[in-house]
């Protein structure tokens, strides 16, 4: 059942064609990061004092993950707990395996109590087993009374968004649907008088209502208690007006204890709205006198994604949405696109489990893998690489594209790739200006300046060679002396920015290291990782292991922060039914670091003098430098060493959009990213932007030629050693 | 100290604080702006002065505009209170334009974990619907921009009632 969900491409062009969609939910990202890092910063500053146990994002995490692995542990146990409890108090509970069951047994339910009127809260779990066209199709009249799922109801269209239903709704919009609807005027711009017609509207459904129903938050096994968290007071008014209630909730809801609720509603609200606490919280346990309550406790694919290891910390997921917002991909296409049912990151996970493989494969390459929803995800969930898991399953069922096959399948091999690249280099020559190359692109890529490939790669410089380090110079006598460094070049700059591994490499000699640049060196495996296609990235992985394993050294360093997370933070997963090479990954990735860190936090060299007048520069923080790394601000800080005044970018360690293969896959996606990038460094007024990863720096680089904009972008590394040079040559020559 | 902050929080949640020394002080304030005040049942057990006081009426209708209701407790984290109201009473208490909610004013509880260790005491002891509430209706559903009275209350008054401990 697709519940009327358009393929995946429709939905994309659509999203793509709305004028308003992506400026909307910019400013409503914007928004949100404001006042949920604030609502977290009050809470630690705040509820210290109080005595408040778990007063922190990490510490309340750790509590909420704690509590949810105790679940899953032995779901049965606990739904057992549970279900004893809630019938104790006179709870009517009934489980549903499929979203058929679960439509099935609320259908008969209400049938059976002669019900014509069902007022429904919200609930997430009604619209995965798309439960009102259900009823709706046996003859009962179903009205959502949340103002956001009311409005998509009235549209006849899904949420695209869990928490804001109708976030891709203007007020313009929707002051036309109310009238047409509801055959009463109402204004086009005041929102205040649109909420007033619905609460005159739904009052009527209120106290008319045959039946009501809400979905739970969290169900507490202690009590047999189901939380609702409402900010309109209609969960409430649900579930006490109407003589007969209805709960449809996931097992995967509950949670152990009340001491365990407190900390899910502490990061609920704070993680979904930005609010300290919903406007209504309630517990609602057993019937009352009178009255009938009901609940539905929904599988529908849980057993399954619990059985599969690499997704069962998905079922530790609270609705919060803080993954969407936060996704820059999310910000252009709406929930809508980014995801099925459910939206957001989550959705690229869970819709297989709910909905299908086929449901949740479109979708998959709109992921940019930046990271971002892993920072802010209030359970813990490994988002990312359980995309990438995904993708993985995506890719076996349904194959690569051929264009991508073949890429990919050039890129596996390092001698047919050199072979290729150099002929590109060749053929491309008459038509390379400067850094680019100078050729008309479809219409769909037009957007952006191919570079050209370098006339001569990295390598035929470096590869091989074994440079000696700085015996003077103002960083000889960093944290890094005495070390040997193996340098990785990265395929990318090897071809394309060679000027930053040859700077990068120079600068960790002037920091007392011994730099050797292994042989046998490639690809480290990354663009096939990102594609899904994992046997051919353990091909990679492996060569590269062996490469850099035959060079002994103390650390393993590159300019390209990208190869430094996939080699520290997706090799060692790569293997994990190969013990034999996940030990020698784990060896790799422990001394594995990227350029900025190893220069920041190993050989920590003394702050160059300010450079004299200097041109105006900001920076770039890789997205998995902040996200997977933790850099911080230590890009800005190495710049800033080395004597360069930097201007602070906003929403500087968002991602570019380049995203591997998101960019060519969905390059509508990576323009607009790039676009919002753009308009950020044009407000610092910065002539030169440096980044720490030659994916960042290509993509930007061909963003800003092809929209004119006059724009050095630069690696870090070069930046840093033109300064070195100076300071090693004398003041006269610094600039 | 806790009264401090619950007054803040509740303030940021958009409710008004009011203190009120003793149950007719109370009554005078929640007379002097609706004389025409309706209270539920918790009221009557929790405030019987202010029960006797409110306009005497054999039901609750259904939607008065001006309820008044006991809150069990308060909490300082968060600027909310606790109410658990039979159903008939619940949703007066939700379908009023205004509502009133009288707590003694030393049950503030400091933290939600305090709290919601009270609200499983109130469950064990057969309390079907507690509800912790901070502040009015709202909804942020249209474009994000807050709206208050959607659904519930357009406005919420806590009476803190008696002297702090």
């Amino acid at each position: 059942m697709s519940g009327g969900i358009a393929p995946f491409a429709e939905r994309y062009r659509r999203a793509l064609a709305d004028g308003r969609l992506g400026a909307n939910l910019l400013a409503f990202q914007r928004a949100w990061r404001e006042s949920r890092d604030a609502a977290f910063r009050r809470l630690a500053d705040e509820a210290p004092a109080l005595g408040a146990a778990d007063a922190t994002f990490d510490a309340a995490r750790r509590r909420i993950v704690a509590a949810k692995d105790a679940v899953l542990a032995d779901p049965p146990a606990w739904r057992r707990a549970f279900v004893e409890k809630a019938r104790a108090a006179g709870l009517v509970v009934h489980e549903a395996d499929t979203a058929h069951a679960a439509r099935e047994t609320i259908l008969q339910l209400l049938r059976a109590r002669g019900v014509r009127v069902l007022a429904k809260g919200k609930s997430m779990v009604a619209e995965e087993v798309f439960l009102n066209a259900h009823l709706e199709a046996a003859g009962l009249r179903v009205v959502e009374t949340d103002l956001g799922e009311w409005i998509i109801q009235l549209a006849r269209e899904t949420p695209s968004h869990m928490v804001m239903p109708a976030i891709h709704k203007s007020r313009q919009q929707i002051g036309a649907l109310f009238e047409r609807e509801t055959g009463r005027e109402v204004s086009r711009d005041d929102v205040q008088a649109q909420v007033d017609l619905a609460r005159a509207e739904l009052r009527r459904v209120f106290l008319t209502a045959d039946a009501g129903m809400i979905g739970a938050n969290a169900l507490v096994a202690e009590t047999g208690t189901v939380v609702l968290v409402t900010n309109e007071g209609n969960g409430d008014l649900v579930s006490s007006r109407p003589p007969l209630l209805v709960v449809i909730a996931g097992w995967e809801k509950l949670v152990p204890t009340f001491a365990d609720a407190a900390a899910q509603l502490r990061l609920l609200a704070r993680s979904a709205t930005g609010q300290e606490i919903t406007s209504y919280t309630s517990f609602i346990t057993g019937a009352e006198p009178g009255r009938e309550t009901h609940l539905v406790l929904v599988d529908n694919g849980r057993t399954a994604m619990w059985e599969d290891p690499t997704a069962r910390d998905a079922l530790r997921c609270i609705r919060c949405a803080a993954c969407a917002d936060v996704c820059p991909p999310y910000q252009v296409v709406g929930g809508h696109v980014f995801g099925h049912v459910y939206s957001g990151a989550i959705g690229l996970v869970n819709t297989r489990f709910h909905h299908g493989l086929e449901a949740a494969a479109g979708p998959q390459s709109l992921c940019v893998s930046c990271n971002a929803c892993a920072t802010v995800c209030p359970s813990g969930i490994p988002l990312p690489r359980q995309i990438l898991d995904v993708r993985a399953r995506v890719a076996a069922a349904k194959g690569l594209r051929l264009p991508e096959r073949l890429a990919l399948a050039a890129w596996s091999r390092p001698r047919l790739f050199d072979a290729a690249m150099r002929t590109a280099a060749r053929l491309a020559r008459p038509l390379a200006r400067g850094p680019f190359l100078r050729v008309p692109l479809p219409r769909r890529h037009a957007w952006r300046t191919l570079p050209a490939p370098a006339p001569r790669p990295a390598r035929d410089r470096l590869l091989g060679r074994a440079i000696e380090p700085d015996r003077e110079g103002p960083w000889a006598t960093s944290g890094a002396r005495g070390r040997t460094v193996a340098y990785f070049i990265q395929c990318l700059a090897d071809r394309f920015a060679p000027d930053g591994a040859a700077a990068a490499v120079r600068v960790l000699a002037a920091c007392g290291a011994r730099v050797v640049v292994p042989e046998g060196q490639h690809c480290c495996g990354l663009p096939l990782l990102d594609a899904g296609d994992r046997a051919g990235a353990r091909r990679l992985a492996a060569a590269t292991i062996e490469a850099l394993e035959r060079t002994p050294a103390d650390h393993v360093v590159t300019a390209a922060a990208s190869c430094a997370v996939a080699i520290a933070h997706d090799y060692p997963r790569l293997f994990d039914d190969a013990p034999a090479w996940r030990a020698r990954a784990e060896r790799l990735a422990a001394r594995t670091l990227d350029f900025v860190s190893f220069v920041e936090r190993v050989a920590a060299p003394p702050a160059l003098p300010c450079a004299g007048a200097q041109r105006a520069l900001t920076y770039h923080g890789f997205c998995q430098s902040t996200n997977v790394l933790g850099l911080g601000d230590a890009g800005r800080r190495l710049l800033a060493r080395a004597g360069y005044a930097v201007a602070p970018l906003p929403e500087g360690e968002v991602c570019c959009g380049f995203g591997g293969g998101t960019s060519a896959a969905h390059p509508e996606v990576a323009r607009a990213i790039a676009a919002r990038k753009l308009a950020n460094v044009r407000q610092t007024g910065a002539a030169c932007l440096a980044s720490d990863n030659p994916g960042c720096l290509l993509h930007l680089r061909g963003a800003a030629d092809a929209a004119g904009m006059p724009l050095e972008v630069r690696h870090v590394a070069e930046l840093v050693a033109e300064r070195l040079a100076a300071a090693t040559d004398g003041p006269g020559r610094a600039g | 100290m806790l009264l401090d902050r619950f007054r803040a929080k509740a303030e940021a949640t958009s409710a008004a604080v009011l203190l009120a020394a003793d149950e007719d002080a109370a009554a005078d304030l929640v007379l002097a702006a609706a004389p025409a005040a309706a209270g539920t049942s918790s009221l009557a057990a929790s405030f019987p002065t202010v029960a006797r006081r409110l306009a005497p009426r054999p039901a609750l209708p259904d939607a008065a505009a001006e309820i008044v209701a006991a809150g069990r407790f308060a909490v300082a984290e968060t600027g909310s209170v606790a109410l658990a109201e039979a159903a008939a009473d619940r949703s007066a208490c939700w379908l009023a334009e205004r509502l009133w909610l009288l707590v003694p004013a030393g049950a503030i509880e400091p933290t939600l974990e305090a709290a919601l260790a009270r609200v499983a005491a109130l469950v064990r002891e057969g309390a079907p619907h507690v509800t912790l509430m901070s502040g009015p209706s709202r909804t942020a559903d249209i474009e994000r921009v807050l709206t208050i009275g959607v659904h519930g209350p357009r406005e919420v008054r806590v009476v803190l009632v008696g002297s702090v401990a």
